[in-house]
């Protein structure tokens, strides 16, 4: 029931003038009304919440529980009390993996210098199915060849960029080139799993052409492009612009500047920050 | 007055200061450098002109080794890769220059920009020799190429260790040029039975990639020092 002590519902309270979306042409539907208000938040019957409602109060929660989990392993995890008694998160194990200049220097150029074996020989393969090279050589002698090639660099870059990402986990997280950058990876792998699904299935019928056929073409084609943009994506996760604090209220609301500031706040009863 | 601590375009080359500064008062360029999005599309071209190299420069140099595409001739590998290699080189060197004008008066004093020159000519002069090679061209054209590549090669990595707070970039180049060589022996040892096949186009295509991974390396430790 929507009783005085209950929590309000999702979008409930856009319409308010100080709202940081009210503004938004982009957020509200032709009639003016905010987009959030267009869902069925209740069910019918008493008032409860709707499955719809239910779902956002859990994808909220959730966000909400990793930017927690991100705060503490940026700051607290492995940190010592300072003088005050509180956690000194510039003594966190994060804190000191950033700090170790030279151990952060090599696990960056490590990871770019991947980036160039790992992506560098998966285009090769790419251009195979694309039948752009090595045309006259059946597709699974170039497989066999260049795929350890490719594997091993996607080890190495993996684990550089966890450790790396380890380094600033919260600032990251509330980073909307990060989010993207993750998703375009969900979508790369999503991508390698269709494709050897495919290719164990009917390889042989098509392992001496010129090219492969059009659907293996395609999966090659969204494999590039899925991984120009994972480059991109990562390539902006260095510029500050997209980023908390942000004056843009576009990026305030991808980056959930907001949810950043409230974690903060809460951790800053136990942290020195 | 004592001797630089870094060597640098800046205490090298004479006039290079005026002309960064010429360069940056430009009304032009300092125009373009205000605009942040065209940055971060360059930076972000410069990253995949140099992840194309990386492969093509890779798959080359593994097949004339004899590690990877045995089915394949190492000159049919060259004329596939060529395209790729070439424009990629070009794109990156392009977007190079464009990144290098924002900041132009800081890499003038970086070491690190001179190691990054000095490896990116040792690639291309490198990448074409081999190319010649594999092509069947000019035998004396491939071995002053060579000669000048390799030189170029050796003052950019004696630069890169000499240059104090350049070498922990010296030790992870040290690192993967030992890795990459013990993986091609281990490889070649447990593959088929083999020629030992063109040595000189060997000596060439290690130097390939040792020249390319400095200069990623020194474009990395650019932003470092």
């Amino acid at each position: 029931m929507k009783g005085a002590g209950a929590p309000p519902l999702p979008g409930a309270g856009l319409n308010r003038p100080g709202h940081m979306l009210a503004s938004k042409r982009w957020f509200r539907s032709p009639t003016g009304r905010p987009i959030g208000s267009r869902l069925n938040w209740t069910s019918r019957a008493g008032g409860l919440p709707s499955p719809a409602a239910r779902a956002f109060a859990a994808y909220q929660g959730t966000i909400k529980m990793l930017s927690y989990w991100m705060a503490y392993l940026q700051y607290q995890l492995g940190a010592q009390p300072d003088a005050s008694g509180k956690l000194d998160a510039y003594s966190s194990w994060s804190a000191q993996l950033l700090g170790s200049v030279h151990w952060w220097m090599l696990l960056e150029a490590t990871h770019i210098l991947t980036l160039a074996v790992f992506a560098g020989s998966l285009l090769f393969l790419d251009l195979r199915l694309l039948g752009l090279v090595f045309s006259n050589t059946p597709f699974s002698r170039v497989n066999r060849s260049l795929l350890p090639i490719t594997v091993g660099g996607f080890v190495v870059i993996i684990a550089t960029g966890l450790l790396l990402f380890f380094s600033k986990p919260f600032d990251y997280y509330h980073n909307i080139a990060f989010r993207l950058k993750v998703v375009f990876l969900i979508l790369a792998g999503i991508n390698v799993f269709f494709f050897q699904l495919r290719v164990k299935a009917n390889e042989a019928a098509w392992d001496k052409s010129p090219r492969a056929p059009a659907a293996e073409r395609r999966l090659a084609l969204l494999s590039l492009l899925v991984w120009v943009a994972v480059i991109a994506t990562g390539r902006c996760m260095a510029y500050a612009r997209y980023s908390c604090p942000n004056p843009s209220a576009v990026i305030v609301t991808l980056d959930d500047c907001n949810g950043r500031d409230a974690t903060l706040a809460k951790i800053g009863k136990e942290v020195s920050l | 007055m004592s001797a630089p601590e870094v060597t640098s375009l800046g205490n090298t080359v004479p006039g290079a200061r005026a002309l960064a500064e010429a360069v940056l008062n430009n009304p032009s360029i300092q125009e373009l450098n205000k605009s942040l999005w065209i940055f971060s599309v360059v930076e972000t071209a410069h990253l995949l002109f140099l992840t194309t190299l990386g492969g093509a420069t890779l798959v080359l140099a593994l097949r004339v080794l004899g590690v990877a595409l045995l089915d394949v001739t190492p000159a049919e590998v060259e004329r596939a890769t060529r395209p790729w290699l070439r424009w990629a080189t070009l794109g990156g060197i392009a977007s190079g220059i464009f990144m290098s004008i924002a900041t132009v008066l800081t890499l003038i004093d970086n070491s690190s920009f001179v190691v990054k020159l000095l490896a990116l000519a040792a690639a291309v002069t490198l990448g074409f020799a081999l190319s010649g090679r594999l092509r069947g061209g000019s035998r004396g054209l491939q071995y002053a190429l060579a000669t000048v590549g390799l030189s170029l090669l050796s003052l950019g990595i004696w630069l890169f260790i000499s240059t104090r707070i350049l070498v922990f970039g010296s030790i992870l180049l040290g690192t993967v040029a030992g890795l990459f060589l013990l993986l091609v022996l281990i490889t070649r040892a447990r593959g088929p039975v083999q020629d030992k096949g063109d040595r000189f186009a060997q000596l060439l295509a290690i130097g390939t990639v040792v020249a390319w991974t400095t200069v990623i390396l020194g474009g990395r430790w650019i932003g470092f020092s």
